[in-house]
């Protein structure tokens, strides 16, 4: 045996040794792959109070076309894309639903990330994850921060026939393009949840 | 001339260490490595664990990558000798063999060129390929032809480029626990949108300090030119690399690309800035352009070596179908060591003669056809550069 292991010893560890790491390091990077999803979803935390869990959901179809800004005819339709649907948790109730939707304001590319109550049907927040609108700093899509446009969605009501927002002159296409996204959104919440829309639906078709 | 190996194993001999021992350069290598190393680890996990957006374990990852990457290329090397060798069995003479050879060396260069999601299984099959295969199937250290961590790192890149892709990027990591980390590195943006703009290529990572200070997305140990140049200047000073090297290499990079620029219609010195701040030149140029085995012995064959790297680089960069050019240059002017160490020691020993000017000019020929040959074949030739490439050829 002593002799054995004088001869043998030292490359049996040197395998063994190799094997852990191979096996211990696989599971430990499968560990870190998963953290990333986990942070991911974290990110959507902060758009409620009291959320502690976040995560992907399967939706329903929907399927809505709406008039391009700025456009008329059947020729200038657009369907919204959804890109993400998210729900979120405090404890093991769900509290919200957020959705990435991606709408057409001035131009195509408006990716807005509309988060949801489903405890109050309201919209809780949003934010605008890409754009590709006129953006000078106080024209166009730029003069919206500054005439507080975007603090009129914090508790907006779904329980409302039309959905409508106050538009700021110089950006009346981006306005537009916000308000079919949240036409859009709560179509889909619709669908998920169950909610009923009131009479009149804000323009699609 | 008997200081040049001229052809035949092994590539380094003791001479060619300016009298040092083998142990003390690779101590001081190793030390050289830390301040690239301690950056990796601030950046991708201590620094997102200070703002809580990671557990320990997460925090802990890149350190235990990196030193992984070590252990096992020394393991690897442990076991080759265990077989080859039957007077090497005991512990004592492993680790003996081990000191002599380099062993951690290939393995943690081969860690801190990955991006961090990189599962660890695959940097195993890195390392055997880069020990095994790169190094020890060749004889060992010293005659081995290629740098090893390259051929690990490029087996990994092209055996596994689509899981690489999953990990966070082909070659190119997104740190995606901070946001100004995630996305496209630099050199990645630049092959998608080919345009030489400030707007595009540097304004959304910030400004070129952020490039200098690496907090841009990129590879664990090839972001932070400041921690590289770190270790550069200790390498520097402890003899252990020559200083002219790197230089020249980044200089010819940085000259180039400002002519690119120039030509492309934007004189700025931020665009040559950026592509010597950008993927891992500063990593490659210090670390692995000046690996002692592979590369020219003699001053005259460094310098050109160094150039002809900085000319491959930037081909490759600009016109090859990847968004960096570093590893593939070093790999293909490993091939040309021998006949640059040749030519240069003979031009040393007897000056310029009929001889060596007809060697240089073949060598020279095939190293730039190599160049040709990416530029013309490439199908991701950069629409702005084809009016100067084409008028230059």
């Amino acid at each position: 045996m002593k002799k054995f292991l004088s001869k043998s010893g030292a490359w049996i560890v040197m395998t063994i040794l190799l094997v852990l790491i191979f096996v211990f390091g696989t599971l430990y990077s499968l560990y870190m792959t998963n953290q990333i999803s986990v942070h991911e979803y974290e990110a959507y935390l902060v758009y409620y109070q009291d959320a502690s869990k976040a995560e992907g959901f399967d939706t329903t179809a929907v399927e809505a076309s709406y008039q391009i800004p700025g456009t008329t005819g059947d020729e200038n339709m657009f369907t919204p894309t959804l890109d993400r649907s998210i729900k979120v948790y405090s404890g093991d109730e769900v509290i919200g639903v957020i959705y990435v939707i991606t709408s057409h304001g001035n131009a195509d590319g408006l990716e807005i990330l509309v988060a949801i109550s489903t405890e109050a049907d309201s919209v809780e927040n949003i934010a605008v994850l890409s754009q590709n609108e006129t953006d000078d700093s106080n024209r166009y899509y730029g003069s919206l921060t500054d005439a507080n446009f975007f603090d009129q969605f914090a508790g907006l009501s779904f329980d409302t026939p039309d959905i409508t927002l106050d538009t700021v002159a110089g950006a009346t296409k981006s306005c537009e393009g916000f308000e079919i996204a949240i036409e859009y959104a709560r179509l889909q919440y619709a669908a998920d949840f169950g909610f009923v829309i009131p009479e009149g639906n804000g323009g699609a078709s | 001339m008997a200081r040049f190996a001229g052809g035949k194993a092994p590539f380094l001999r003791s001479v060619d260490q300016g009298g040092q021992d083998t142990k003390k350069i690779m101590r001081d290598f190793l030390i050289g490595l830390i301040p690239v190393i301690l950056f990796a680890w601030y950046k991708n996990g201590i620094q997102v664990y200070i703002n809580g957006d990671c557990t320990i374990w997460e925090m802990l990852y890149p350190l235990a990558f990196i030193l992984l990457g070590g252990i096992i290329s020394m393991l690897m090397e442990g076991l080759v000798f265990v077989i080859t060798d039957k007077e090497t069995r005991s512990l004592k003479a492993i680790m003996q063999k081990i000191n002599l050879s380099f062993a951690v060396v290939p393995g943690l260069l081969i860690a801190l060129i990955l991006p961090m999601y990189t599962p660890i299984w695959v940097l195993v099959f890195g390392c055997f390929m880069g020990t095994v295969v790169g190094k020890m199937l060749f004889g060992g250290f010293g005659h081995n032809i290629f740098n090893p961590a390259l051929v690990g790192y490029l087996a990994i890149g092209f055996t596994f480029s689509g899981l690489i892709g999953n990990s966070g990027g082909y070659l190119n990591p997104s740190e995606v626990l901070v946001d100004s980390y995630a996305g496209a590195t630099p050199l990645g943006t630049l092959a998608m949108f080919k345009t030489i703009s400030w707007d595009t290529l540097v304004a959304p990572y910030g400004t070129l300090w952020n490039f200098f200070l690496g907090t841009i997305p990129g590879s664990l140990g090839e972001t932070s030119a400041l921690a590289i140049l770190v270790s550069f200047i200790w390498l520097s000073a402890r003899k252990v690399i020559k200083w002219s090297t790197p230089v020249i290499y980044v200089g010819t990079v940085f000259i180039l690309s400002w002519i690119i620029g120039i030509a492309s219609g934007d004189s700025g010195l931020w665009f040559p800035s950026y592509s010597i701040l950008s993927g891992g030149l500063m990593f490659g140029a210090v670390f692995m352009a000046t690996e002692p085995v592979t590369t020219p012995k003699n001053p005259l064959g460094k310098i050109i070596y160094a150039l002809l790297l900085g000319v491959l680089t930037v081909l490759f960069r600009m016109i090859g179908n990847y968004p960096e050019g570093v590893a593939t240059s070093l790999i293909v002017m490993n091939i040309f060591t021998i006949p640059v160490d040749q030519v240069t020691a003979e031009i040393r020993a007897n000056g310029i003669t009929k001889k060596t000017w007809v060697k240089a000019a073949v060598m020279l020929l095939i190293i730039l056809g190599i160049g040709f040959y990416a530029v013309t074949k490439s199908v991701n030739t950069y629409t702005i550069f084809v009016g100067f490439f084409g008028g230059v050829m």
